[in-house]
């Protein structure tokens, strides 16, 4: 099965994600989100997540690491 | 029947044997350190706050950087893009002032602050010692409600300045203005 599809559909939501939350000073991230962020564990699977990508897609991978840098710099800035 | 594989013998025998180790051990290496930077990773904002402020200065992000390029070379892209990860939430968690008992390096390399006392003690960001704080007011403010913080003290924001004082005595008529 061809997988092109899928990864560039992953990528325009990946890029239309991350253009959201780079361009806007108030990320509206969902509430659940920033609170799910908090745990350890979620942060762990989010990661985990991040690195499974790595195997199938360097596109996808990247902007998925740059989805999770920038959700976790804004957590962090918003719960210092 | 034929071994299908290559003879070899002494010398040989032993490059493809630490070879084979080395691969091995590398492979080792790299699970370990991609375990520690899952950890790093995950509690960035939790390391020490003197640790977060020397990793953002320029001299840390110039050792991170060269850290990163040197595992890419090492271990591949995919443990350096983890470790991209950790070094960026680390520089995303610096603190916003300068924190207690970092010290000032100085031009001539000395340090200052160090080992002269406690006559010497630094408190917090130069220019803000003394600062009063007074307890939180209710109702919270607007910008308190909006980033959901709750404050226990605040910091007093008035600043006592004086103006500016010339006494030299170079000063005369002729000077125009």
């Amino acid at each position: 099965m061809d997988s092109k599809p899928l990864i560039l559909g992953l990528v325009v939501l990946l890029s239309l994600w991350n253009v959201l939350v780079a361009t806007r000073i108030e990320t509206p991230y969902p509430e659940m989100l920033v609170e799910l962020y908090a745990l350890p564990f979620t942060r762990l699977i989010l990661l985990a997540l991040v690195i499974a990508l790595s195997m199938w897609d360097a596109q996808i991978t990247i902007l998925a690491a740059l989805a999770f840098i920038c959700l976790g710099a804004d957590v962090i800035f918003l719960t210092k | 029947m034929a071994s299908t594989g290559p003879l070899m013998v002494g010398g040989a025998k032993l490059q493809d044997s630490v070879l084979e180790w080395s691969k091995k051990s590398l492979n080792l290496y790299s699970t370990v350190f991609m375990i520690i930077l899952i950890i790093f990773a995950l509690f960035a904002d939790k390391l020490p706050v003197e640790a977060r402020w020397q990793l953002s200065t320029t001299a840390g992000r110039l050792l991170l950087l060269l850290l990163l390029y040197i595992t890419n070379l090492v271990c591949g892209w995919h443990i350096a893009l983890l470790f991209t990860i950790a070094v960026a939430l680390v520089w995303a968690a610096r603190p916003v002032f300068k924190p207690v008992g970092v010290p000032d390096f100085v031009l001539n390399g000395s340090v200052e602050g160090f080992g002269q006392g406690p006559n010497i003690l630094r408190l917090g960001v130069e220019g803000f010692n003394d600062m009063k704080t007074t307890d939180a007011t209710k109702p919270k403010w607007f910008i308190e409600k909006t980033l959901h913080e709750n404050p226990i003290e605040i910091v007093e924001d008035r600043i006592n300045t004086s103006a500016v004082q010339d006494n030299s005595a170079v000063a005369n008529g002729r000077t125009s203005r």
